[in-house]
C-alpha cells in the first residue's frame, strides 16, 4: 500500500493505493498522524479495492480528529465494494462519502 | 587359405634338408675310407707289379741282356696289367747317388716326356734315394716311397733284383751289384679317377635322395595332406551342409590315424546331429511352455482389477510385474455402492506357477469377501480360515486390507504380515498398527482393525516387498528408506500417480539387473473436490495471505471472493488476537459448490463470536474498538453457526453467490 499526501491551502488530500486491511492499517495510522496543519481532509480511496474493519476503524479515527478541530472530512472516489462496507456500517451517515 | 603353408611342404623340406646333411656327412666320412682303400690298392698294385717285374727280370741278365730280350716291352705289359705308370730297373751307384736305367716300361698314364727321355743307359745323377739304397742292400719286401711334389704325387715301390738265370747253365747267377726294380704309380691320375668315381657316387646318391624326397612328398600329399584337406573342408562346411540336409559320411579307407580321424569326424557329426535334435526338441517344448505361460499370465492378469480406475471422489492406480511369467503378487479393490472403497495388496510365499495358482485362489476369495464382509478384520479372518482349510502345500500369503469411508475420510485397516503401507498427507504417515501373522498358516487366527484418516488430497500407498527389496546390478537393495524418500518427495507434487512415479525411480535403480521378485504397487488417491481446500495454519497474522491465496483459487465470482476476503480476515484476525496465548493451530476448510462454505476451527479458548453481535446503531464511534469485524462478517454471510465440540471452536459460514449484504440471517 502506498499513501500520498497533498496540501492545497487548508485542505489535505490523502490518496491511498492498495488494500486497507489488518496488515496495512498500522501504516495508514502512522501516515495520517501529521496533518501538516491542514484544517480539512479529503481521503481519496480511488486506489483501494478492499477495506476491512481495521481500515474502517482508522478512517473513523481520522474523521473524529478532523471533526474535533472543526474541519470537514470527506471520502472520495470510493469503489462499489468498498462503499458497501461503509454503507453496511452506517458510516455513510456520519461523513460525506462520494464515488466521484 | 591361399596363404596357408602346408605342413607337409614344411616337413618335406625339412626331411630333404636332413637327408642332404646326413648324406654329406656320410660322403665326407666315406671319402677318407675310400681314399685310404684306394691308396692301399695302389700300394698292393705297385708291390705286386714290382714282384712280377723282379721275377720277370730274373730271366735275363739286366746288365747284359741278350739281343732278343725285350725287357722294356715285358715291363710295359706289366704296367698295363697293374695299371701303373712306370716300371723300371736301375743300376744304382751308391757312391755318386746316381742311377742308370737298365730297362723301363710305361703304363698308359706315363708322360710323353718320360717316354722320350728315359731308356736304357740313361744315367740320372744324384737322384738315388734312401729307399733304393735299402732295396739295393737286399730288402726284398718292397720299399714304398710316397713322393709328393708341387707338380707330382707318386707312389713308388722299390725291390732288389739280385740274380739272373743263366740260360746256358740253367742256374741263377747272383749280380755283383743288384739292380733295383721300381714300380711307380701316379696318384694324380689315380686320384682323378677316384674323384670322378666319387662324384658319380655322390651324384647318384643325391639323385636318389631327391627322388626319395619327392616320393615322400607325394606320399605325404596323397596319403595325409589331401585326406586332411578333405576332412577339414567337410568340417568347415558342416553347418551349411547340415542346413541343406546334405551331410554325408566321410569314406573311411585303411586303418591309420587318418581313418581314425575320419571315423571320429563321423562319430562327431552323429553326436552333433543327435545333440541338435535334442536341442530342437527342447526348444520346441520351451516355446510351447512359454506360450502356455503367456496364456496363464493373461489369465492371471485378468483376475486382477483394472490397473486404473477414475471415480468422482478418488482415483486408483495399480501396477504388477511378476519376476517370472506368472507370479504370486496381487492387488485388489472394490468400490461399494455405499461409496466405501476396499483396497488390498498381498504377496504369496514363493514365485512362479505354484505361487500363481495360490494367488488365483486368494484374489478371487478376497474380492468376494470385500462384498460380503464389512470390515478388514472380518475379511482377513475369513480369508485366513478359508485358505487354511485347503492348503496342502503349506503356502502362506501376506496381505493388507483397508476400507475407506468417504463421509468421514476414516480408513480402517488390518495387516497380515505385509509391508507397512503409507498415507501421503501433509507428511508421510506409516500405517504400522493392526499387525498380525501372515494368512494361510493358522486357522482361527484373529486380526484387528486399526484406524487412520485419509483426507481429501491424501493418498494411500500399498506395495509388496518386490519394491523395497529390488536389487540393482551391484546387489544393493532399493530399500524402504529410498521408497520413503521418493514418497515424501511426491507429497508436494504428484500424489495421484504414485505407482508410475515410484516405478520410474525403481527402474532407474535396477537398470541392468534381473528382477528377483514380483513387484506390486497400488495407490488410492482421494481427490480434492470442486475447489475444496483444507488449510491448517498457525494463528499468526502473516498466514492471512495463505487464506487469501486459497480464496483466489476458488471457482467463484470475484465479488464473492471479496466478501470471502473480508469474512476470512475478520474471523482469522479475531482468532489470532484472542483464541491462543501462543500461536496455535487453526483449521480452515473452504468448500465451493453452490456458494461457499467456510469453516474455522481452533482449539483455543471457547468463544462464541455469534453471541452479542454489535448493534451498529449503537456503535461507539468515539471508542471505535471491538465487534466491528464480527458485525461485518455476520452481516455479509448468508448463514452462520457456531459450535464447541471435542474441545474445538467451530464456526460455519455460508456465502451465496447472490448479493447478500442486506439480508443476513441466522443459520
Amino acid at each position: 500500500m502506498t499513501i500520498t499526501k497533498k496540501l492545497d491551502g487548508d485542505t489535505l488530500t490523502v490518496s491511498v493505493d492498495g488494500w486497507l486491511d489488518t496488515m496495512t492499517s498500522p501504516q495508514f495510522h502512522d501516515e495520517v498522524q501529521e496533518l501538516s496543519g491542514a484544517k480539512n481532509v479529503v481521503l481519496d480511496l480511488g486506489g483501494v479495492a478492499y477495506i476491512s474493519s481495521a481500515g474502517l476503524r482508522e478512517t473513523v479515527a481520522l474523521f473524529r480528529r478532523v471533526s474535533a478541530q472543526g474541519g470537514s472530512f470527506s471520502v472520495r472516489r470510493v469503489a462499489p465494494g468498498v462503499l458497501d462496507v461503509f454503507t453496511l456500517t452506517g458510516f455513510d451517515r456520519k461523513f460525506e462519502i462520494r464515488t466521484d | 587359405m591361399s596363404k596357408m603353408k602346408s605342413i607337409f611342404v614344411k616337413i618335406g623340406l625339412l626331411v630333404l634338408l636332413i637327408l642332404l646333411v646326413m648324406e654329406s656327412a656320410v660322403l665326407v666320412l666315406n671319402y677318407k675310407t675310400l681314399y685310404d682303400s684306394n691308396y692301399a690298392d695302389c700300394e698292393a698294385d705297385i708291390r705286386n707289379a714290382a714282384k712280377m717285374a723282379v721275377e720277370t727280370c730274373e730271366a735275363v741278365n739286366l746288365y747284359d741282356p741278350p739281343e732278343h730280350a725285350d725287357t722294356d716291352k715285358v715291363l710295359s705289359d706289366i704296367c698295363e696289367m697293374f695299371n701303373i705308370t712306370y716300371l723300371f730297373a736301375v743300376e744304382p751307384d751308391i757312391r755318386t747317388r746316381s742311377e742308370t736305367y737298365l730297362a723301363i716300361g710305361f703304363g698308359k698314364d706315363a708322360l710323353q716326356e718320360a717316354k722320350a727321355n728315359r731308356h736304357r743307359g740313361v744315367r740320372v745323377e744324384g737322384m738315388l734315394n734312401e729307399q733304393q739304397i735299402e732295396a739295393y742292400n737286399g730288402n726284398k719286401e718292397g720299399i714304398i716311397l710316397h713322393e709328393v711334389s708341387t707338380f707330382d704325387d707318386t707312389l713308388v715301390c722299390y725291390m732288389p733284383c739280385t740274380r739272373y738265370l743263366d740260360a746256358a747253365n740253367r742256374k741263377y747267377i747272383t749280380y755283383e751289384k743288384p739292380a733295383v726294380i721300381g714300380a711307380e704309380i701316379s696318384l694324380d691320375s689315380v686320384n682323378q679317377t677316384f674323384v670322378e668315381r666319387f662324384q658319380k657316387i655322390a651324384l647318384l646318391t643325391l639323385s636318389m635322395t631327391l627322388l626319395i624326397a619327392v616320393a615322400f612328398a607325394l606320399l605325404l600329399y596323397f596319403k595325409i595332406s589331401k585326406p586332411i584337406r578333405v576332412i577339414s573342408g567337410r568340417m568347415s562346411s558342416f553347418v551349411s551342409e547340415r542346413e541343406n540336409k546334405k551331410v554325408e559320411k566321410l569314406e573311411i579307407k585303411g586303418n591309420d590315424e587318418l581313418a581314425l580321424m575320419a571315423r571320429s569326424f563321423n562319430t562327431m557329426t552323429d553326436e552333433i546331429n543327435r545333440y541338435i535334435g535334442d536341442i530342437d526338441a527342447l526348444t520346441r517344448e520351451k516355446h510351447t511352455q512359454e506360450a502356455e505361460l503367456n496364456i496363464a499370465r493373461r489369465i492371471q492378469m485378468g483376475l486382477l482389477q483394472p490397473d486404473r480406475t477414475e471415480h468422482e471422489a478418488l482415483g486408483i492406480r495399480a501396477y504388477v510385474r511378476p519376476a517370472k511369467d506368472v507370479g504370486g503378487d496381487l492387488y485388489d479393490y472394490r468400490i461399494l455402492d455405499d461409496g466405501r472403497v476396499f483396497v488390498a495388496a498381498a504377496d504369496v510365499s514363493g514365485k512362479g506357477i505354484s505361487a500363481a495358482l495360490f494367488m488365483s485362489r486368494a484374489v478371487t476369495l478376497l474380492h468376494q469377501l470385500m462384498l460380503t464382509q464389512s470390515s478388514p478384520q472380518e475379511i482377513m479372518e475369513m480369508f485366513n480360515d478359508t485358505l487354511c482349510a485347503k492348503n496342502p502345500g503349506g503356502m502362506f500369503i501376506t496381505a493388507f486390507v483397508a476400507v475407506w469411508e468417504p463421509e468421514t475420510g476414516k480408513l480402517t485397516y488390518t495387516n497380515a504380515g505385509h509391508n507397512l503401507p503409507y498415507i501421503l498427507s501433509d507428511t508421510l504417515i506409516t500405517l504400522d498398527q493392526g499387525h498380525g501373522v501372515a494368512a494361510g498358516l493358522f486357522e482361527g487366527e484373529r486380526y484387528e482393525n486399526a484406524c487412520a484418516t485419509l483426507r481429501e488430497g491424501d493418498t494411500l500407498f500399498l506395495y509388496t516387498d518386490g519394491v523395497n527389496e529390488a536389487k540393482n546390478a551391484d546387489g544393493g537393495f532399493y530399500s524402504t528408506k529410498r521408497l520413503e524418500d521418493q514418497l515424501t518427495a511426491c507429497i508436494g507434487s504428484d500424489k495421484a500417480e504414485l505407482p508410475s512415479v515410484i516405478l520410474s525411480d525403481l527402474n532407474r535403480f535396477t537398470e541392468g539387473a534381473e528382477q528377483n521378485d514380483d513387484i506390486t504397487m497400488l495407490s488410492l488417491h482421494i481427490k480434492e473436490r470442486g475447489g475444496e481446500k483444507t488449510l491448517r495454519l498457525l494463528s499468526e497474522l502473516k498466514q492471512l495471505e495463505v487464506i487469501r491465496d486459497a480464496i483466489r483459487q476458488l471457482p467463484v465470482s470475484e465479488n464473492l471472493k471479496k466478501t470471502l476476503f473480508l469474512a476470512a480476515e475478520e474471523i482469522f484476525v479475531n482468532i489470532c488476537s484472542y483464541a491462543y496465548d501462543e500461536p496455535g493451530e487453526v483449521e480452515i476448510r473452504l468448500r465451493a459448490g453452490d456458494g461457499v462454505k467456510l469453516t474455522f476451527s481452533d482449539r483455543g479458548k471457547p468463544f462464541d463470536p455469534t453471541a452479542e453481535i454489535l448493534d451498529i446503531d449503537e456503535y461507539d464511534h468515539e471508542n471505535a474498538i471491538g465487534g466491528l469485524g464480527r458485525f461485518l462478517t455476520f452481516s455479509i454471510a448468508d448463514r452462520y453457526r457456531y459450535e464447541y465440540r471435542d474441545g474445538k471452536n467451530i464456526l460455519y459460514l455460508y456465502f451465496s453467490e447472490v448479493n447478500q449484504h442486506d439480508n443476513h440471517k441466522e443459520a
